[in-house]
């Protein structure tokens, strides 16, 4: 049980991550980005062929993961969303789920359909008495921890960070004293991906990855954004560790086959009778 | 009265085209995609009426044709129920899910109004791969037979070919017929501005009920039309790639038109054939194409003809502003014409 309850939080934690940049998004541009999922699956088998040709050390792997996906979330915000800006939501969320169709594509044509994985980054137990943890689980849950204080950082302690929540704010505001809106949502859509990156690289040694897992992925993010509360970073965090967890129990003790429809089916009840999650605000219907 | 439209001769054309084209192309292969086209034409005319007429955003739609595919395949394929009665029944197992559904999510918007459904969507998808005693599992159902209704046998790809094209017209005309009634002007009301159309009378439940519960037919339908002209369903095929294609085809089509769904399907299913690419390049080009209309022609190719042959309004397409600028424009031009 205990067993179970780690690795559901350490599940969580990447869903977390996961969910947490997504939630950057869609402050910084109010775009619902389908594309999300794909972004966490491109960064895990990156990963996993730089492994497998170079033999390097999965940890090796994150700074080029950043450094691959920064340009390429930056790019899309620039040439998918942007011309958008101000539809209605249909539009963006039609856009987004193109670029994850090119995205996952993309992905088969260049590395084929088999499912890929990566060695866990760290072998071995830790043993503390009453249970024992996995340290490839320790390492999630400690890595998502820094991040996650890497982002409250940056958004709330720095000059950059005040610029990036003013664009988010009010672009227009933020344009007439003088910040440079544009490069605001590119960064923070650059950042984002680069969080999602990681998370494929922490999700590859949990389960396998192929081109297609994206859409599957995005789901579980979208279920533990809702699931906190819609646009907060925390409740992002915490709905992602509640899906972990809830989702290793009910596979383990119901049945696993069942484990994803009955993460839905708790995603349809939550829509009925909590809409704003754990920490959302009621919003006005409009 | 009315003078006759440009888009009704086109509508025309194509239809004579359609009822045409077997006598040209006689391979199997062509006709067994042909097929497949109008099943998706079927599919995409449904879907319209959630994410075209009402604005709706919808994802669960695959699920419902699962319903349909899977009553046919279940009653006829292997109890040998008559085809009409396991249709009937397959309608209105979809008529009653659409109804929850709808019950679960009318208050929802946007994005949670997308998860909800597609959280449907997948639910059936996996309870049609888990559940392994009733549905067969992942291996799918074989040897449903085709379609008959005592009087002729639909068992010839031609025969079959008229039979879907023939579902696919009276889809057309039910649409066409929909926008025309204050049903779906009241639709097209809510689609615009929600609050307004609540203020102005409007019962939004009723119509997202209405659209949902539509919609759902059509797609049991055309699931039940999978599972006879094929003679075999497998669960894979009710996936939400699937219904990245379904909505690939409406948009490209053009949301909320009446012919739009038609050849958005005709287009999607038939164009990676013609240009002969490979099987893994196909979703690339899907892709690639979704993101080139969504961002050069969002109101898609029977929102660009109709806005070219000078209708606009009701049917021009997606794009919202384009509609009410469409909608501001002809108004005076009608009151003007009709003395």
């Amino acid at each position: 049980m205990a067993d179970l309850i780690v690795a559901g939080i350490a599940l969580g934690a990447i869903y977390g991550l996961a969910g947490l940049s997504f939630v950057m998004v869609h402050n910084a541009t109010s775009v619902v980005n389908f594309a999300h999922g794909d972004l966490v699956v491109v960064g895990g088998i990156a990963a996993a062929v730089m492994v497998a040709s170079f033999g390097i050390h999965p940890v090796l792997t994150v700074p080029v993961v950043v450094l691959l996906l920064t340009p390429i979330g930056a790019l899309l915000e620039i040439y998918a969303f942007r011309p958008l800006r101000g539809k209605p939501f249909a539009s963006s969320f039609t856009i987004s789920i193109a670029v994850g169709i090119i995205l996952s594509s993309g992905l088969l044509i260049l590395f084929g359909p088999q499912p890929r994985s990566l060695p866990p980054i760290a072998v071995g137990r830790l043993d503390a008495g009453l249970f024992s943890v996995r340290w490839h689980s320790l390492f999630i849950v400690l890595l998502t921890g820094m991040l996650v204080t890497v982002q409250w950082w940056l958004f709330q302690r720095t000059h950059l960070g005040y610029r990036l929540r003013a664009t988010a704010a009010d672009p227009m505001m933020a344009q007439l004293v003088g910040i440079r809106i544009g490069r605001m949502t590119a960064f923070t859509f650059g950042i984002a991906s680069a969080y999602a990156g990681i998370a494929g690289v922490l999700l590859a040694p949990v389960i396998f990855l192929s081109s297609d897992t994206g859409s599957t992925l995005i789901l579980k993010i979208f279920v533990a954004v809702v699931i906190g509360g819609f646009g907060t970073v925390a409740g992002a965090v915490l709905g992602g560790v509640t899906l972990g967890v809830f989702e290793i129990l009910a596979s383990a003790y119901v049945s696993s086959a069942y484990a994803d429809a009955i993460v839905f089916g708790l995603l349809l009840v939550i829509l009925l009778v909590r809409p704003q999650g754990f920490l959302g605000k009621v919003q006005a219907r409009v | 009265m009315r003078r006759p439209r440009p888009t009704v001769f086109l509508g025309i054309l194509m239809v004579a085209g359609a009822i045409a084209a077997p006598l040209v192309l006689t391979s199997g292969y062509v006709m067994g995609l042909l097929h497949l086209a109008l099943v998706y034409a079927l599919l995409t005319s449904g879907f319209n009426f959630t994410q075209g007429l009402s604005g709706r955003t919808s994802l669960g739609h695959v699920g419902f044709w699962a319903i349909g595919a899977y009553a046919t395949a279940l009653l006829t394929g292997l109890r040998g129920w008559p085809p009409l009665l396991s249709m009937a029944a397959g309608v209105l197992a979809a008529m009653l899910f659409a109804f929850i559904l709808a019950a679960l999510t009318n208050a929802l918007q946007a994005f949670y109004l997308a998860l909800a459904t597609l959280a449907f969507g997948q639910i059936v998808q996996i309870v049609a791969i888990n559940w392994t005693e009733m549905t067969r599992g992942s291996g799918g159902v074989a040897g449903i037979p085709a379609v008959g209704f005592g009087f002729i046998d639909f068992d010839s790809p031609t025969r079959q070919y008229y039979l879907l094209l023939t579902l696919v017209l009276l889809g057309v005309l039910f649409t066409r017929r929909f926008v025309a009634t204050k049903f779906g002007r009241d639709a097209f009301a809510m689609r615009q501005s929600e609050v307004a159309a609540e203020s102005l009378g409007i019962r939004t439940r009723r119509i997202k009920s209405v659209t949902l519960t539509i919609s759902a037919v059509y797609a049991s339908i055309a699931g039940s039309m999978y599972a006879h002209v094929y003679g075999y369903i497998s669960p894979d095929v009710f996936s939400f790639t699937t219904m990245l294609l379904i909505l690939a085809m409406l948009v490209v089509g053009g949301q909320g038109t009446v012919w739009g769904p038609v050849v958005g399907a005709a287009v999607v299913a038939l164009l990676p054939e013609a240009l002969r690419v490979g099987d893994r390049y196909w979703l690339l080009l899907y892709g690639i194409g979704l993101f080139l209309v969504m961002l050069k022609m969002p109101v898609g190719i029977a929102g660009l003809t109709n806005k070219f042959l000078g209708r606009g309004g009701h049917e021009s397409g997606s794009d919202l502003e384009a509609q009410l600028a469409g909608e501001r424009q002809e108004t005076p031009e009608q009151e003007a014409a009709t003395p």
